[in-house]
């Protein structure tokens, strides 16, 4: 009888009813939407950070990420060589051997990052090979050739056959220096990255800063790189006391909490929508039962209790927020999911963005289920949550008293 | 008397009345809010960035931001210094001569940037002084210490008394090395001076780059910021061969932030008071429906129209004006408590740091803000009214009395 009797009052007052319904379903559409624009557009950012050069996961000497200087290198590579090796959750992995030294063309010098790499292996675990945009990249039997940022070459001067002197620091922090050929320039999209990165191969690298057998680091993929916390756990046990497994939630610290602060913000900025939504919904609902308050009065009066009342417009409500929720969520879980698949094209922010880590000018959303189905039930209980305190009131109305009411 | 009626319909129904001030208040206190913290974000963002490097105005040579070499640069000095003692409209002006190199301690070396500055003029320029978190604000004893930027002193482990050497090309590309003392260890919130740059004093750099009467930037503060655009002119008639940008030019990313911002503001109340227009509708229209009869009974006696309109558009007004006051008050109180005590973002420093932003927040507060809320809440409430007034004018009084049509 409450179906029917909620249903009625539904269809009786179409126009609230269709204004709730409709401005719940816009309300649940704006925040998948909105959710998944900015989890896509956080994804993207953290990934192209990941992905392009970091690696989901790193091992290193403990100590090593709060002073990376050569009192903390891997002394023996080939020993966590063949222990990532036996590791059967591990994808692929190399060692790296990080250091700066000042690079400098025939005008100018700049302080640079040298990495010394396993070019093959860096195929599958990085986009270095594939940001090539001018010459060649590095193979596993190039001597002196090195392969540099795009905003690097420009700063000095280089171009494709190019020399560029290197002065640094050997492990044994005697002089190290060398001529390079430049082979190859890449151009990741990350701004700083491609003004401050070189890479060499790393068997000659080793052999200038007499680094042989040496790391800085490996970096490695898993095959599941989603429950990446259990497999660094799990590696963490299989590695010697001295050393340690960090994932890129730690190796990207900054970036992470930059993210979470922007989401910080967005949350607050939504949930003042959400207070306007909620009282427009608690008015209609207050006034569709006060234009009712004689027929709940007759109800009370033919022997209905405050709870078969407090039910029956709980229902009417129950409706409205159901089917709301899911046309809303249907529609904004197919927005979700379509520009996740078609990411939304905004010309020109990767260039003004650049230096925030921004590398593409495509904005994908995040269609993720979970999230979907959260941001959906939030509404959901916003839409009942706005009708207690008018029920509330109607109920606190003595039989009599409702059927008085002007 | 329409407005002694008005007065008592609207408390004839206080809940009902009470919710729409409270939905009016509640939002608009957290867009203002919102609109202070975001301002306060980006004006501290600009505040830094002139204070610590662009000025309002700087003078390049055309090529240096492009080469970023020693080749292009501003000289003899001399000449720019006499012209610009001249320009009255100046209140200080700051010469700088950098160039980028590698930065070493005995166990690690990173990419930086050298910056000869006079600290008497940079004081006065933009109180760098004030940007001091340890040590002193000097370079001792025969200008051999250096203030080193926090993030990277922190990646080099450096503290005060610690010894850097610094290597650099000179305008002859050949490679030297400079040694000094870390005094002071300075925090601006600029990200491309904390985390790149080495300050040191003007004679010292000078000498190790073999330069005389030489500067690659001249920054300039401007007494009056409405007239950064005038002077900009008159300087581009002194300097015709030099670059002499404003502020805004040089870091266009922070103008795009301000804008994207203002948008951002003006979709929020745009959309938030969307909807609040809805829930006053709601109020209104159920308002004028109960009281079809009284108003019919108004019409017939002679009552013009106007007055009934009146009073119905007096009606929504005081319940909007009611709103603003109050969520004006409210607005008021966080913006005052968010621009003295700020927002205290700690737990987030790193990720904030990361793109320059503080970790303890202090919003703007601006008169334009309340009127831009005042128009957003005169809007709604006259978009309200439409349709209840719409009803009002079609109806037909005798009818509606005679309760042939409601």
């Amino acid at each position: 009888m409450r179906f029917t009797l909620a249903l009625k009052n539904i269809l009786k007052s179409k126009g609230r009813s269709l204004t709730t319904l409709l401005l719940s379903m816009f309300t649940t559409i704006l925040f998948i939407s909105y959710v998944a624009l900015m989890d896509g557009s956080h994804h993207q950012i953290i990934k192209s950070s990941v992905e392009i050069y970091t690696g989901y996961a790193h091992v290193n000497l403990k100590g090593y990420r709060d002073e990376s200087s050569y009192e903390n290198l891997i002394e023996d590579a080939h020993s966590i060589d063949i222990i990532l090796g036996d590791d059967a959750s591990i994808k692929e992995y190399a060692p790296r051997f990080e250091t700066y030294a000042l690079l400098a063309g025939d005008e100018k010098s700049v302080g640079s990052m040298i990495v010394g790499i396993v070019p093959s292996a860096e195929k599958t675990l990085s986009k270095l090979p594939n940001s090539l945009i001018k010459g060649e990249y590095l193979n596993d039997n190039d001597t002196n050739a090195i392969y540099i940022g795009s905003e690097l070459a420009e700063r000095l001067k280089v171009d494709i056959g190019s020399q560029v002197a290197m002065v640094g620091s050997s492990i044994d922090y005697s002089i190290a220096a060398d001529l390079f050929i430049v082979k190859g320039i890449f151009k990741t999209g990350l701004f700083d990255f491609d003004a401050q990165s070189a890479f060499v191969n790393k068997p000659y690298l080793d052999t200038v800063m007499m680094s042989e057998n040496k790391a800085t680091y490996f970096t490695l993929n898993f095959h599941d790189n989603d429950r990446i916390d259990q497999a660094t756990a799990m590696l963490q046990n299989k590695l010697p006391s001295e050393y340690e497994a960090v994932n890129w939630k730690t190796l990207l610290t900054a970036l992470v909490q930059a993210m979470l602060v922007d989401s910080l913000f967005g949350y607050i900025s939504i949930s003042i929508f959400f207070i306007v939504i909620f009282f427009v919904i608690m008015i209609f609902s207050y006034v569709n039962i006060y234009t009712r308050a004689r027929e709940i009065g007759l109800l009370r009066a033919l022997g209905l209790t405050s709870k078969d009342i407090f039910g029956m417009l709980f229902v009417e409500v129950l409706l409205l927020a159901t089917l709301s929720m899911v046309v809303g969520t249907i529609i904004g879980a197919s927005i979700a999911y379509h520009y996740e698949l078609h990411p939304i094209v905004i010309s020109g922010i990767a260039e003004t963005y650049k230096e925030y880590g921004v590398v593409s000018d495509e904005i994908p959303m995040n269609f993720d289920l979970f999230t979907i189905a959260w941001n959906a039930l939030t509404i959901f209980m916003l839409n009942l949550a706005a009708i207690i305190y008018p029920v509330a009131k109607i109920n606190k109305l003595t039989a009599m008293e409702a059927m008085r009411y002007v | 008397m329409y407005r002694h009626l008005a007065w008592l319909s609207l408390w004839r129904r206080k809940t009902r009345s009470l919710m729409v001030i409270m939905m009016i208040a509640l939002s608009l206190s957290g867009l203002l809010g919102l609109q202070g913290l975001y301002d306060g974000m980006i004006t501290h963002l600009i505040n830094t960035t002139i204070r610590s490097d662009s000025g309002e105005i700087s003078l390049y040579t055309k090529e240096y931001r492009l080469h970023k070499s020693l080749d292009y640069r501003l000289s003899p000095l001399s000449k720019f210094e006499k012209e610009l003692s001249r320009i009255q409209e100046l209140s200080s002006y700051s010469v700088r001569l950098q160039q980028e190199g590698l930065i070493a301690t005995a166990h690690k070396s990173l990419g930086a940037t050298i910056k000869g500055i006079s600290l008497e003029n940079e004081q006065n320029f933009g109180q760098l002084d004030a940007f001091i978190t340890e040590g002193e604000y000097s370079f001792g004893k025969g200008n051999k210490g250096a203030l080193i930027g926090s993030a990277l002193a922190k990646k080099l482990h450096l503290t005060i008394g610690s010894r850097v050497i610094f290597t650099a090309q000179d305008v002859n590309a050949e490679i030297n090395a400079i040694s000094f003392r870390i005094s002071g260890i300075l925090k601006t919130g600029n990200p491309a001076l904390d985390e790149h740059s080495v300050f040191v004093s003007m004679e010292k750099i000078s000498a190790f780059l073999n330069l005389k009467e030489s500067a690659t930037q001249i920054a300039l503060r401007i007494k009056d910021t409405e007239r950064i655009s005038e002077v900009q002119k008159e300087l581009q008639i002194l300097f015709p061969h030099t670059d002499v940008l404003r502020w805004d030019e040089l870091y266009p990313l922070l103008i795009q932030m301000q804008e994207w911002m203002n948008i951002f503001n003006l979709a929020s109340y745009a959309i938030v008071f969307i909807v609040a227009a809805l829930g006053i509708f709601g109020v209104m229209l159920v308002s004028v429906l109960e009281r079809m009869r009284e108003f019919s009974i108004m019409l017939a006696i002679g009552t013009p129209y106007k007055t009934v309109r009146d009073q119905i558009l007096l009606e929504a007004s005081l319940l909007g004006v009611a709103g603003f006051i109050a969520g004006a008050f409210l607005g008021w109180i966080l913006l005052f408590y968010m621009s003295t005590a700020g927002v205290d973002m700690r737990s987030f420093e790193a990720g904030l740091e990361l793109y320059g932003y503080s970790a303890v927040m202090y919003a703007n507060m601006h008169l334009y803000y309340f009127f831009q809320a005042f128009l957003a809440v005169f809007f709604a409430t006259l978009l309200s009214i439409i349709w209840p007034l719409r009803i009002l004018k079609k109806m037909k009084p005798i009818q509606v009395i005679q309760g042939k049509m409601l």
